[in-house]
């Protein structure tokens, strides 16, 4: 019996390795080849986030004149390349365990074709879903991607009520009366909850429970441990917000680059209160915290001199709140790597939002904010190293803050298709605090 | 050392002034290695490849499929269930296309009917599925990371990356128009394109080597350069361009592409009726589901579904490892001759060079550094060879498998690009393997040389006697008995087959001169020059012992393998046709109790356990054996009717009466009657020759049975009714517990475990859970009457002709056959449960497609058979050289007496074809021998089975036949250019 089921279940494993070749194989139709020696000096240069995306007229364009609005812009925006809703939470346990944790939907354009219409007799719409999951507790990182085509019904952002899907990962507003215009702007969104499982258990777990389950034998009710994918992390999270959105830039329209020819829609919402449960490994904890939201949808975020950008959502102690922005040049990895206090060069437009307790936001140019990498980390892995910058130094003399922002623990790269590093930071100086810290490019 | 590095130098200018002899050590390693690679690509192939590859790996594996009238899946469905959390459903449909491929001017363009699979693709990506990792990785990489379809997605600008999803969109303009690298010939196709119309786009997908192969679209003479850019797809047209990369991990005969492109390329012809909706055959389950899972998801859909487990493992038993044995056997087989091949030439080498040599040591070179000398020249040959004969077994290997030549055709590329750690070390291993042979059968001319060198021993001709012969073979083939019983192992039977050829060889080198003589005796004088030719044949055979050893050896082993492999088939075939007693079989998930069929049709299902032998108690001393380690076993029904007892194959049955060597038919048969009451009655049950062979039990034993459970059935329902019912644990599997007594041992081919065949009366059919759950899912099915009608023809006519007893009555079946056909189909057919979901197989498919299997899997040895044999045709003809060279001397004086060039000649091609007539006669009792040494020996302890040897006169005489024929084909070859002249002054007595 042992030896047979052992032998299926190497078959099984096989199999799945079979279908994971496939699928590396797709991956690499899509990424193209790293070495094909068309472009060395780009090829040479770490990957950008999002590869090398050209704009193109197909798609729908950001215009200053016409902003964005809400909460009709919670929805999906299709005819726009990218976009993306990304909720990041500071979070704590019982026992005070910092805890960061990241869900974001990614919605890509990938139709060749003006003609986007998905008819009933195709599959999907052109439309590409990417999900990705990730907890950072101080010893341990768990991450999962997921994908899937739009139009197939399994991955979707909704407005009324709100619900942001891919899969079993589900962000979904609490339906409820709303009464006027304004009520309509901050509720459509929030309350809601975040349940989401993902994750490949760390700790070696007995495989006997696998066996046990593949016994006939206790033909319960399915309860949420025995879901099928064995998950890691279990979250279930209640969101509520205390504050209005922030519409960033000039309402909404954000400019990356000076000419403004980067650009993109984008508010947030920094003002979440989370609170629930987050199973990690069979160990529930109930955990409180702050969120920050960020909806963004652009054609116009690809271009050869952008590598990348280091991007903050700042949480302070006296409620007040930062969204800065860096979008760098060159690959500060190699030659100038020690003279990193002075990165002007390498610095393409910084902009940034400073949003009292109060929800007022006053955007921030160069001139008025300054950014820079104090302590850079190697980030070890197969394929190549990443010398990310983990610790900076963030002044904003108008608002007498000077503070110093650094990785609440090493190695916070996910590692995705387009990997990346995400993850928790905190905050000394002259303010305290907690947020999250999205470097891309290195 | 420089005196070294000088006769070195001095060795291989003699090379240059005689390259003959070098040049056929060259040829030999080449050939060698040749073989070498040749069988561990084939190897690998068959590893990787069709024989261990399930035909439908990616359809047959954990699938769930809608059941009833629904045929199919929605997408909203399948979104409901991903929804759920059932994300390791993977969405499939199939369809039936037929591929061309996308090539102009292509004269016999390939085409071939496949399955179409459309897989939802995008999930695949996810990390969940991502870092399992696969050896065929790097193989990936190459292939598809240059393949033009990934630059295809940039087509507005080139070069840059594009983020795109992972299955190449279709793109309604010809890519080929836009993209530089698509504009290769071999790849785009106006004539094809207008023929598919504007609509055509192109698609990225995923082909077996096997399927590609047969389409035939590689082109194989297009310039390196190109062919490296697209050497490892396969451009394929359906309505769509299909750029098809060659991986073994999908089925054969299937293309997989995403079930987008799946959809768009799609005629809808079937689905009109529901156009609206996507049809989807099934979901792919990647990682397990159990049956709560299962329930789960009927829940969901609101519909039953039924859930296929792989159970591929098992599917192609043993067969494969002993084609891969056979193959192991043929390689060293050349290995062996090759040497000899080396010998020869060293020998013929040396003698030529030894006035040279003379000058050497006269010169003062020690012998010491001559034989340095003599090896640095041989490693320097064997550098030169490898490498060739590795390419060269490449290249067989690949002209061989059609497998191979799919995996593969990148490799040849890879290989000079960036050749990886696996074929350095494969050079390693070979030049280790080749030079050290090499240097250990040089030794021996090197020593006559050396010994040559100091004393000319005067030639005495020594005569053996005919009682010293007779007696040596007598002692020998006694040996070579006693030696037999104590093989006990599958690494003593490989042993004890090297030595039965090393023995035979020697038996073969004293008898030659024996039979010359007698040969002498008979010839009469009155024809001079045959006389000659046989008086001379036997001092030939003394100076062509090697020649005629290899020839030998590779004719012994030739006859072996052949007779092994035709006993194997006629075995296999044999049992098959007995055991398939009815003339159909139904294969079915369903449940056992729901299978309702008319009254007139018999039906006699299978029913299954799994147990454990735990103990053994002895017939001889009752004491009780207990197995360190349980040997896992299947419990089977077996049927009681008269047509059941026919089918069965005995190896041997339990003797009622006290030993008896020589059994008649009719005892055995007397026998078997007794034996069978007994197993009707409950006393006692059949197993199998690997249940016996493995736990070493003798007929009469006890077998103590325990932890009986039920297998895993592929119908979730029961699986439920099972836990529920709690049978687990009452184990309520037999209505009447048998005796575990050993009546008769049957021979089980194929099979890796072992079997215990249980009177289908003693299970517990009468509850219907139980009936439901023990139902393997097959089903024999024959009609009323002609069981009957068997019955009686088969009661009077005992005897023991397996083919006329299971041929007689399908006669009688074929004729009625498809009007049953119809009946069963129809009577199932109109239950709605059974709708589609059966699969009912006539008898002879069934043994159509394993003896196609079997074939499939043994042909590779008919080419190494030929390969063997004119390797050792070759090695004749080298030692001929030699001897043309010794005999020269003769051949003048025969020329000087006024005899034709043409005569001489002629008489030397007699000599050499008596010889091999002689040791082709003599390898035949010893080829059979050593059939019998494989079955019975190394079959039987590497995979605890046998079957009965047959030795067919046919199979013999085509070997030896074909070997003679090689032989008299290769030796034309020197003879032509021999002349009977030689210079006298160089003649060195050896």
């Amino acid at each position: 019996m042992l030896k047979e089921r052992a032998e299926k279940e190497i078959w099984q494993i096989a199999f799945s390795a079979k279908l994971s070749v496939i699928a590396v194989c797709c991956l690499l139709t899509a990424c193209g080849s790293p070495d094909d020696g068309t472009n060395n000096e780009v090829n040479n240069a770490p990957n950008r986030f999002f590869g090398n995306m050209e704009t193109s007229a197909r798609f729908a364009s950001v215009e200053r004149n016409s902003p964005l609005t809400l909460p009709s812009d919670h929805k999906s925006h299709p005819d726009f390349q990218l976009e993306w809703w990304y909720l990041t939470f500071v979070l704590e346990n019982e026992t005070g365990e910092a805890l960061g944790l990241q869900y974001t939907l990614f919605r890509f354009n990938t139709n060749d074709d003006e003609n986007t219409d998905a008819t009933n007799d195709s599959w999907s719409n052109g439309q590409q879903w990417m999900g990705h999951a990730s907890l950072h507790t101080i010893n341990t990182h768990y991450f999962e991607e997921s994908f899937a085509s739009g139009g197939v019904g399994n991955a979707f952002v909704k407005s009324q009520p709100f619900s942001a899907v891919i899969d079993d990962w589900t962000w979904q507003g609490v339906a409820q009366e709303l009464n006027n215009n304004s009520e309509r702007e901050s509720k459509a969104m929030f309350p809601s909850t975040l349940s989401f499982a993902f994750g490949q258990p760390k700790q070696v777990t007995p495989t006997t429970s696998e066996k046990e389950a593949q016994k006939p034998s206790e033909p319960t009710a399915i309860t949420k441990e025995q879901k099928l994918n064995k998950a890691a992390v279990d979250v279930s999270l209640h969101l509520t917000a205390s504050g209005p959105f922030v519409k960033h830039g000039e309402r909404g329209y954000s400019q990356k680059t000076q000419d403004g020819r980067l650009r993109s829609y984008y508010y947030s919402q920094p003002f979440i209160e989370a609170q629930g449960t987050i199973n990690v490994e069979g160990k529930v904890f109930n955990v409180t915290g702050k969120g920050w939201f960020d909806h963004e949808w652009t054609s116009h975020l690809a271009n050869n001199q952008a590598m990348g950008w280091d991007w903050f959502s700042l949480h302070f102690d006296n409620g007040s709140k930062l969204m800065a922005f860096r979008m760098h040049a060159t690959n500060q990895n190699e030659k100038d790597s020690e003279n990193s206090g002075e990165n002007h060069m390498n610095e393409i437009y910084t902009t940034a939002s400073y949003i009292t307790e109060n929800g007022d936001k006053e955007t921030l140019s160069a001139d008025d904010i300054s950014i820079s990498p104090i302590q850079r980390e190697m980030i070890e892995r197969e394929n190549r190293s990443h010398l990310v910058p983990v610790q900076w130094k963030i002044m904003i003399p108008s608002k007498n803050i000077d503070v110093s922002v650094s990785a609440f623990k090493k190695d916070q790269w996910n590692d995705s298709v387009f990997p990346y590093y995400e993850g928790r930071v905190e905050i000394e100086g002259s303010h305290s605090g907690s947020g999250f810290m999205e470097l891309t490019g290195y | 050392m420089r005196t070294f590095l000088l006769t070195t130098l001095a060795l291989l200018a003699m090379v240059r002034t005689r390259p003959w002899e070098p040049l056929l050590i060259v040829f030999a390693i080449v050939l060698a290695n040749a073989g070498l690679v040749t069988v561990l690509l084939i190897n690998e192939g068959a590893a990787q490849g069709e024989l261990l590859q399930n035909k439908q790996s990616l359809l047959t594996s954990s699938l769930i499929t809608p059941t009833g009238n629904k045929a199919y899946f929605t997408k909203e469905q399948y979104s409901l269930l991903r929804r759920n959390g059932f994300t390791q459903l993977i969405a499939f449909t199939a369809r039936d296309i037929t591929l061309t491929c996308d090539r102009q001017a292509q004269e016999n363009k390939g085409s071939a009917k496949v399955t179409l699979l459309g897989i939802d693709s995008q999930p695949l990506l996810g990390s969940r599925y991502r870092g399992l990792s696969a050896p065929d990785l790097s193989f990936f990489l190459n292939s598809v990371s240059t393949s033009p379809e990934s630059s295809k997605n940039n087509t507005h600008s080139s070069g840059a990356r594009v983020f795109s999803p992972p299955l190449t969109r279709p793109s309604l303009s010809n890519p080929s128009l836009s993209n530089p690298a698509l504009s290769n010939p071999a790849l785009s196709s106006p004539p094809l394109s207008r023929q598919a119309g504007p609509d055509v786009f192109s698609v990225k997908g995923l082909i077996h080597p096997a399927t590609s192969t047969k389409l035939a679209c590689h082109n194989r003479h297009m310039p390196s350069k190109e062919a490296s850019s697209g050497n490892n797809e396969t451009p394929l047209l359906w309505p769509a361009k299909i750029t098809a990369s060659v991986t073994s991990l999908v089925p054969q005969n299937t293309l997989v592409i995403s079930i987008e492109d799946f959809y768009k390329g799609g005629d809808r012809t079937e689905s009109s009726a529901v156009s609206e909706q996507l049809q989807l055959k099934g979901f792919i389950a990647l990682t397990a589901l159990n049956n709560q899972d299962i329930s789960f998801m009927e829940t969901l859909l609101r519909i039953p579904v039924s859930f296929k487990r792989s159970d591929a493992m098992n599917d192609t038993g043993s067969l494969p490892d002993s084609f891969r044995l056979n193959l192991w056997a043929m390689s060293a087989l050349m290995g062996v001759v090759a040497l000899f091949i080396v010998l020869n030439a060293l020998n013929l080498m040396y003698r030529t060079r030894l006035p040279n040599i003379i000058r050497f040591r006269q010169l003062g070179i020690s012998a010491s550094i001559l034989t340095r000398a003599l090896f640095a020249e041989l490693l320097l040959y064997c550098l030169i060879s490898i490498p060739i004969g590795m390419f060269m077994g490449f290249q067989t290997a690949s002209f061989l498998s059609p497998v191979i030549s799919g995996t593969f055709a990148s490799l040849f590329d890879a290989v000079f690009i960036n050749p990886d750690i696996n074929l350095l070390s494969l050079f390693g291993l070979a030049l280790l393997v080749t030079f050290l042979s090499l240097v250990l059968f040089a030794c021996i001319p090197v020593s006559m040389l050396s010994r040559a060198l100091t004393v000319n021993h005067a030639k005495s001709t020594k005569r053996v006697s005919l009682l010293f012969v007779l007696l040596t073979t007598l002692l020998t083939l006694l040996l070579l008995f006693a030696v037999e019983q104590y093989v006990a192992s599958t690494a003593s039977a490989l042993i004890f087959v090297a030595l039965l050829l090393l023995s035979s060889c020697a038996l073969v080198l004293l008898w030659l001169p024996v039979f010359a003589r007698a040969m002498t005796r008979v010839v009469p004088r009155k024809w001079p020059m045959f006389h000659y030719v046989i008086a001379n044949m036997h001092a030939l055979s003394g100076k062509t012992r090697l020649a005629v050893c290899a020839f030998f050896i590779a004719l012994t082993a030739n006859i072996g393998m052949n007779t092994m492999t035709d006993s194997f088939r006629n075995a296999t075939e044999q049992w098959l046709a007995q055991r398939l007693y009815a003339p159909f079989y139904l294969s079915t998930d369903q449940l056992l109790s729901s299978v309702n069929l008319s009254p007139s049709i018999a039906t006699t299902p299978l029913l299954k356990v799994q147990g454990e032998v735990t103990g053994v108690s002895s017939r001889l001393d009752n004491a009780l054996r207990v197995q360190d380690a349980p040997s896992k076993i299947s419990i089977s029904s077996y049927p009681i009717h008269d047509a059941g007892k026919h089918a069965l194959v005995f190896d041997s049955l339990l003797h009622s009466s006290t030993t008896s060597t020589s059994q008649s038919s009719a005892q055995w048969n007397n026998q078997l009657d007794t034996l069978w009451q007994k197993f009707v009655g409950g006393e006692g049950v059949f197993i199998n020759q690997q249940l016996a062979y493995e736990n070493d039990i003798q007929l009469g034993d006890i077998l103590t049975v325990s932890n009986i459970t039920l297998g895993q059935s592929g119908n979730a329902t029961v699986n439920a009714q099972i836990s529920q019912s709690e049978l687990q644990k009452n184990l309520a599997v037999f209505s009447d517990v048998p005796t575990w007594k050993v009546l008769g041992i049957y021979p089980d081919y194929g099979n890796l475990n072992g079997q215990v065949l249980v009177p289908l009366p003693f299970f517990a059919t009468q509850d219907d859970t139980v009936k439901n759950a023990l139902f393997s899912g097959v089903m024999a099915l024959s009609p009323k009457d002609q069981t009957r009608k068997v019955e009686k023809k088969s009661a009077p006519n005992k005897n023991d002709n397996d083919v006329e007893r299971s041929e007689g009555f399908p006669a009688f079946v074929k004729a009625n056959s498809l009007e049953f056909k119809a009946q069963v189909e129809k009577a199932l057919n109109e239950q709605p449960h059974m709708q589609g979901k059966y699969t009912l197989y006539a008898k002879q498919d069934l043994l159509d497609v394993s003896m196609q299997t079997f074939d499939r899997t043994f042909v590779l040895t008919n080419g190494l058979n030929i390969t063997t044999l004119l390797v050792a045709g070759i090695a004749f003809a080298v030692s001929l050289t030699v001897l043309t060279l010794g005999s020269a001397a003769q051949l003048s004086v025969l020329r000087a007496i006024g005899i034709s060039q043409i005569k001489v000649k002629f008489a030397l091609f007699m000599q050499y074809m008596l010889l091999c007539f002689v040791s082709a006669l003599l390898a035949i009792p010893f080829g059979i021998y050593l059939a019998y040494v494989f079955i019975h020996l190394v079959n039987r302890h590497a995979f605890n089975w046998t079957y009965p040897l047959a030795i067919d006169l046919p199979v013999i005489a085509s070997s030896a036949g074909w070997s003679l024929l090689i032989v008299s084909l290769v030796l034309m070859l020197p003879l032509g250019k021999l002349k009977p002249k030689i210079d006298l002054r160089q003649e060195v007595q050896l």
